[in-house]
């Protein structure tokens, strides 16, 4: 447990990525927490523990229905999405990583990994073996999703 | 406002500082779907167990005659047989799903194909077992052979109805879901 509290940074971004209401963001956490002790087994210290942390705490995120809202798909890059006349320029960093997290909450959940993964700084190769896809998939499907999202960025009103 | 700049951000992001739920992890309470369909399993497993003793006790206690003692008798052995055959399966399931540290995709596909399939079976073995269940009851109760005959198929109509309709509502949604992320993890691109 002292190697998850070493990264437990990451898993608090997981729990914000995948859930937009903090009582639902604790939830998660605490059934992450859960599944990463049931699976400790299953580490065998031949990938490293980030990674082996990443899948498991993916694979809950993903199948963790509670309180979700039907948000996930609701979002297309579809012309009637008008953008606004006027971006705002944002500076400040917490406002920026505010406004990030808002625009992903619109993105579905590969998407969400994807992004996070890309965030982490993740090579395509190590986003390919997480996510069980080629790095050519990953390439074209990234690509696609920070498209997504600069454009969701941009629909909220801000510069991007 | 860039990717880069947002990166920064995000690597300065101080989300980690807050301790961890560690101790206060609730065994017992968990939200994910294996975890739901695990707790419904147990919760099952005893209500049929808890059943099973109270339909024999109905039966033994209103026997009409020796016909009915045979039909019931028959009924309630191969409602037994059924019974372990099936929560074998259930059991099989339930100590194979969840695994939580596959790749996403394979994780995925596992959860969607056993949660698929044991919905199946699920309704399967409801399906059989209800209509057996009315056997008993009825047949315990009356000698006639036509309300044996009239009750056997009503329970049969009702049963594959609402238990279509049970797995819909209690997994169809979340089952909808894995299916569609598996789609789409499949599609090249």
């Amino acid at each position: 447990m002292q190697q998850v509290e070493a990264h437990s940074g990451i898993l608090y971004k997981i729990c914000r990525i995948y859930q937009d209401n903090p009582a639902d963001q604790h939830d998660l956490l605490q059934e992450i927490m859960l599944q990463l002790w049931l699976s400790y087994d299953s580490f065998r210290g031949d990938s490293q523990f980030s990674s082996w942390m990443y899948r498991v705490a993916f694979n809950t995120a993903i199948v963790f229905f509670k309180k979700e809202k039907r948000r996930q798909n609701t979002f297309t890059t579809a012309p009637y999405h008008q953008l606004p006349e006027e971006l705002h320029t944002v500076s400040d960093q917490d406002e920026q990583l505010r406004i990030f997290y808002m625009a992903v909450h619109q993105l579905n959940k590969v998407e969400k990994a994807l992004i996070f993964l890309f965030m982490e700084g993740q090579s395509g190769k190590e986003i390919a073996a997480i996510l069980g896809i080629t790095p050519l998939n990953v390439r074209v499907r990234l690509g696609r999703t920070k498209d997504k999202l600069k454009y969701i960025i941009k629909t909220l009103g801000y510069e991007f | 406002m860039n990717f880069d700049s947002l990166k920064g951000a995000w690597a300065d992001d101080k989300a980690g500082d807050i301790p961890l739920p560690i101790r206060k992890v609730p065994l017992s309470e968990t939200h994910s779907i294996v975890s739901k369909l695990r707790r419904n399993m147990k919760r099952e497993f005893i209500s049929q167990a808890i059943g099973f003793v109270f339909l024999i006790l109905v039966a033994l206690r209103s026997f009409k005659n020796t016909w009915s003692v045979f039909i019931v008798s028959i009924a309630i052995f191969l409602l037994l047989a059924q019974t372990m055959y099936y929560f074998s399966r259930f059991y099989l399931f339930y100590k194979a799903i969840g695994r939580y540290d596959l790749s996403l995709r394979k994780s995925i596909y596992h959860i969607a194909y056993e949660l698929e399939l044991n919905i199946e079976i699920y309704k399967g073995f409801n399906y059989s077992i209800w209509p057996l269940v009315v056997l008993i009851i009825i047949g315990s109760m009356s000698t006639s052979l036509l309300v044996i005959l009239i009750g056997l198929g009503v329970a049969q109509i009702i049963s594959f109805f609402l238990f279509k309709l049970y797995v819909r509502t209690r997994y169809g949604k979340q089952l909808a879901e894995l299916k569609k992320i598996m789609e789409d993890l499949e599609t090249e691109e």
